[in-house]
């Protein structure tokens, strides 16, 4: 924790000295940071290099935050409510040619009613979960911290850059069995851009590095409790918990690339990305002071996509597509107690691969037109048309285990950007979304023939979920005021809603205060 | 621009080939085993007159199969996951295949059983599993029901001093109870892990059994026996507990009608000394006064020792690379008695797929009993194999698998 602490004072530290140091013309405009933020974004995934191609807008901002949600149509390890709130604070700074860019968030969040999970994020990825029947409220503190630095323009022709982030997680759960999780990723994307007159070519390394530790504690261990331990699909081997403590290890590293590619012709952009990233993470569980391996979940995930922009003075039209593959795998491992003295140890005997299968398979297509002011320059109005197809499975063969769907989502948005005076902006914005699934197929073979707590509380629910159409509705309100010191505040309020076909619906409250200098 | 280009390469090879893959395997399943059991000239140059049954689980998936061999003693074991395994057997033979074996005339049959652990299947790992079978004839004396598991009380506690044991006699003739001891065997290690194994032993083939408890039932010199069908309860308390308010109304059980109480006659004993008999307490170094068992189940064995047998048995200490320092010395000092002297034996485990955690030998008990949970209130009780002039028979086949089924009232039958 300490470090944590010296972290985020450090962190805090050198946002508001940006400011100090800061000599060229600072715009600080939440609102156009935002909209900025949205025409880079396909450049800048993960290339802190590219910075350097785009806008260099210097800004330091912090933030206020609340995010609500409940409702009945949500994932069974999902909460049926909670409340999240947040600060943040970002800065950017131009120092002789080197843009350092950085965002720093805290958020506690209080998880009422979570079912079967253990872990902080039940949907990152991991088959090997510890179930428990309990459910309870969970506390969540969340610090994500990250930084990007790009060089300048060596020779005019090479940039270099550097990005990195620390996210820490710490929850805990209020009820026998009480898990409390500590998390901590550290990412590392070195990057270099190339610059051919109007021709940018760049790559990144993207290196992760993840730890979860899950310590299950039994405040009452004279009252035993059944633990599923899964391991995808509705499998699991279970355990009578009834000692005071039991420990669960997660680690992984991965490691991964992406090139990017950006021509720019006047008002004409083009830019496009191709990467992959692989991954892999080892569960072990500590039984008696002893660790024992549980499953090793392999990931492999390839994205591409390409963005192309043009730019006039009346309008600005913004056209990308993305693919994206995400193939999981989990081999379990074997391990068998060697109980003589010279080892007495859990030792792996052999392994069982590829038991857990999930592919997730999208793409999605969306077209912008943003409608300017030709007097100012603002953009006026922001119309969105969206898609996305996916193509899911989850498998687990061995036991003729599988769910699979195919969904469209489709998703219209308009914006209206308002400018009631020289000081003071508004900007509304409503979207409206219809969610389809078709080839939907579901087997499961139960472990246990007298125990159903798996497969009707968590499997059969989240095929419910999945296989759901629905319909999404969406509305946001920002009003943004400049004062005399050029500093900026921006307030906002959205509400969400989403609501399925057998009419649960999921209500989402955000709130937030941005204080822009 | 040439460097670069070198670093570009050399990053994005080093990218490629660190990319860790799950490489599936050819086949889910190991490769079938043909496994051949016999005994003497059965599954040889006789059949079986039935068929023997084989039970496999696998502890590392939690999965049970049972197959029965044809009479000669074959059966293909096939579509089995890898995994650490037990495999125990369990058949009959009738008194015409033991008088086939012998050469005397009789009427009993033998209890056939055949128990392996720790078998640790792999993929494409060919396979040749021996099973060592052996005949018995039945105990004369029985535990007939078990209860270890505890009680909840009223508010949802714990309550665990109401267990007990029956013990019966199973045959047509009177035995004697005055050189039988009753003890529970150690269970150390932690829970779903096979125990500590002890120096000279081999793992699911103990030769001896390790108690951590040991009493002689009857305490005095005078001569008592049991009769054809008559049983003895033991208690740990012979207390009325269900009847009580002080102890535990919520109980199943009243044991103030109980032969035997496991008291510990001590100075320091708070404990109240119920009317039923005292027990005679002959080995437990690390004592707390209640004999209680384990709610996850512990072995237990009849023993048939003489004194002077009993003084010679060995004491001996889990090898200290086992040993957790927070226990006293005293926790680790076991009764280690051959097996050749007990007399009947179950093997209590937590629950059905913690068969690895087997203490005994399958010449004692090639299976497990389990109430399957904790302070559920519940027994084990054998199953009745038939009455005969007006006695009730017990199945005994040496296979608590088999043997025992759940009780939901304990001492009800």
């Amino acid at each position: 924790m300490k470090i944590i602490t010296i972290n985020i004072i450090s962190f805090i530290c050198l946002l508001t000295s940006i400011t100090a140091v800061a000599e060229q013309p600072r715009n600080h405009k939440i609102l156009d940071k935002e909209l900025s933020d949205r025409m880079t974004a396909a450049l800048l995934t993960g290339n802190s290099s590219l910075l350097t191609a785009a806008e260099r807008l210097e800004f330091s901002q912090i933030g206020l935050g609340f995010n609500g949600v409940n409702g009945a149509f949500r994932r069974p390890q999902q909460a049926k409510s909670s409340q999240l709130y947040s600060f943040t604070a970002n800065g950017a700074i131009d120092l002789k040619g080197y843009y350092l860019k950085g965002n720093f968030k805290f958020g506690e969040s209080f998880e009422n009613d979570v079912r079967f999970n253990s872990i902080m994020d039940p949907y990152r990825g991991t088959p090997y979960i510890i179930a428990d029947t309990s459910g309870g409220n969970w506390k969540k503190q969340l610090y994500k911290t990250d930084f990007s630095l790009a060089s300048p323009w060596f020779g005019g022709k090479v940039s270099f850059g550097l990005k990195a982030g620390l996210d820490v997680g710490r929850g805990a759960k209020m009820i026998d069995p009480r898990p409390q999780s500590n998390s901590n990723e550290i990412t590392l994307l070195p990057s270099f851009a190339l610059r051919f007159g109007n021709h940018y070519m760049g790559g990144n390394l993207r290196y992760r590095r993840f730890m979860e530790t899950v310590n299950l504690i039994l405040y009452n261990s004279a009252e035993s409790q059944k633990v599923y331990l899964l391991k995808g699909m509705g499998q699991y081997i279970y355990d009578i918990f009834s000692t005071t403590e039991r420990e669960r290890r997660y680690q992984g590293d991965g490691l991964g690339w992406q090139l990017q590619y950006r021509y720019t012709n006047g008002g004409f952009g083009v830019s496009c990305f191709a990467g992959y990233d692989n991954y892999s993470e080892l569960t072990s569980d500590i039984e008696s002071n002893r660790p024992r391996q549980r499953g090793r979940l392999y990931e492999d995930v390839y994205k591409a996509g390409m963005e192309i922009s043009v730019i006039s003075e009346a309008a600005t039209h913004l056209l990308k597509a993305g693919y994206d593959k995400t193939a999981r795998s989990g081999r379990e491992i074997i391990q068998v107690f060697n109980s003589s003295s010279d080892v007495n140890a859990w030792v792996t005997d052999s392994e069982a691969p590829r038991r857990s299968e999930v592919s997730v398979s999208s793409v999605d297509v969306s077209y912008n037109f943003l409608f300017k002011d030709l007097e100012t320059g603002k953009v006026v109005w922001d119309a969105a048309i969206e898609g996305d197809y996916t193509d899911y499975s989850d498998a687990y063969p061995v036991m003729k285990s599988n769910i699979s769907y195919d969904s469209f989502e489709a998703r219209l948005s308009v914006m209206r950007n308002v400018t009631l005076n020289v000081d003071n902006d508004l900007q509304l914005k409503l979207l409206g979304g219809i969610h389809r699934t078709w080839d939907t197929g579901m087997s499961l073979t139960e472990r246990e023939p007298d125990d159903h707590v798996i497969a009707e509380g968590l499997v059969y629910p989240d095929a419910t979920y999945l296989f759901s159409n629905y319909f999404s509705f969406g509305t946001r309100a920002a009003w943004e005021h400049i004062f005399r010191n050029g500093s900026s505040l921006l307030l906002s309020c959205s509400y969400g809603l989403v609501r399925s076909e057998h009419k649960l619906s999921r209500n989402t409250l955000s709130l937030g205060a941005v204080y822009g200098f | 621009m040439k460097l670069l280009s070198k670093i570009f390469l050399c990053a994005l090879f080093f990218a490629v080939v660190s990319c860790r893959k799950d490489k599936a395997a050819d086949e889910v399943y190991v490769n079938p085993i043909e496994l051949h059991l016999s005994y003497e000239m059965f599954g040889k140059s006789e059949q079986f007159s039935t068929p023997l049954s084989v039970q496999l689980t696998n502890i590392t998936e939690q999965i049970f199969k049972t197959v029965s061999t044809d009479l000669m003693g074959n059966v293909v074991l096939d579509e089995l996951l890898p995994g650490e395994y037990t495999i125990s057997v369990t058949g009959s033979l009738t008194p015409e295949q033991v008088e086939m074996l012998t050469g005397e005339k009789t009427d009993k049959g033998y209890n056939l059983g055949g128990f392996l652990s720790s078998i640790k299947l792999r993929l494409a790992t060919p396979y040749s599993i021996e099973i060592p079978i052996i005949g018995q004839i039945p105990s004369t004396l029985v535990f007939k029901e078990l209860y270890y598991c505890g009680s909840r009380t009223a508010t949802q506690g714990t309550y665990r001093n109401d267990g007990f044991f029956s013990i019966y006699n199973n045959s047509d003739s009177p035995v004697g109870l005055n050189d039988i001891y009753i003890a529970s065997l150690e269970n150390y290690g932690g829970l779903g892990t096979a125990g500590p194994l002890w120096p000279g032993e081999t793992q699911g083939a103990y030769e001896n059994v390790y108690a951590k408890t040991v009493w002689k039932i009857v305490a005095g010199e005078k001569h008592i026996e049991l009769k054809p069908g008559q049983a003895v309860v033991i208690a740990t308390m012979a207390a009325p507990h269900n009847l009580d308010p002080l102890l535990n109304p919520s109980s199943p059980v009243d044991l103030s009608n109980a032969d035997y109480e496991a008291y510990v006659v001590s100075p320091t004993n708070t404990y109240t000394n119920y009317p039923a008999q005292d027990m005679k307490l002959a080995f437990w170094p690390s004592y707390a006064y209640l004999w209680r068992l384990s709610v996850f189940g512990q072995g237990m064995v009849l023993i048939k020792a003489t004194d002077a047998q009993f003084a010679a048995f060995e004491t001996v200490t889990l090898p200290q690379e086992f040993q957790d320092a927070f226990e006293e010395e005293e926790y680790w000092l076991c009764k280690k008695i051959p097996n050749s002297f007990v007399v009947d034996a179950v093997d209590l485990i937590q629950n059905a797929t913690a068969t690895n955690t087997k203490r005994l030998h399958y010449s004692l008990d090639s299976g497990y009993a389990s109430v399957g949970g904790t302070y559920l209130g519940k027994s084990v009780i054998r199953k009745v194999s038939g009455v005969i002039s007006g006695i009730t028979y017990y199945q005994d086949t040496n296979d608590s698998s088999a043997d025992f089924e759940i009780n939901d009232i304990p001492l009800s039958r």
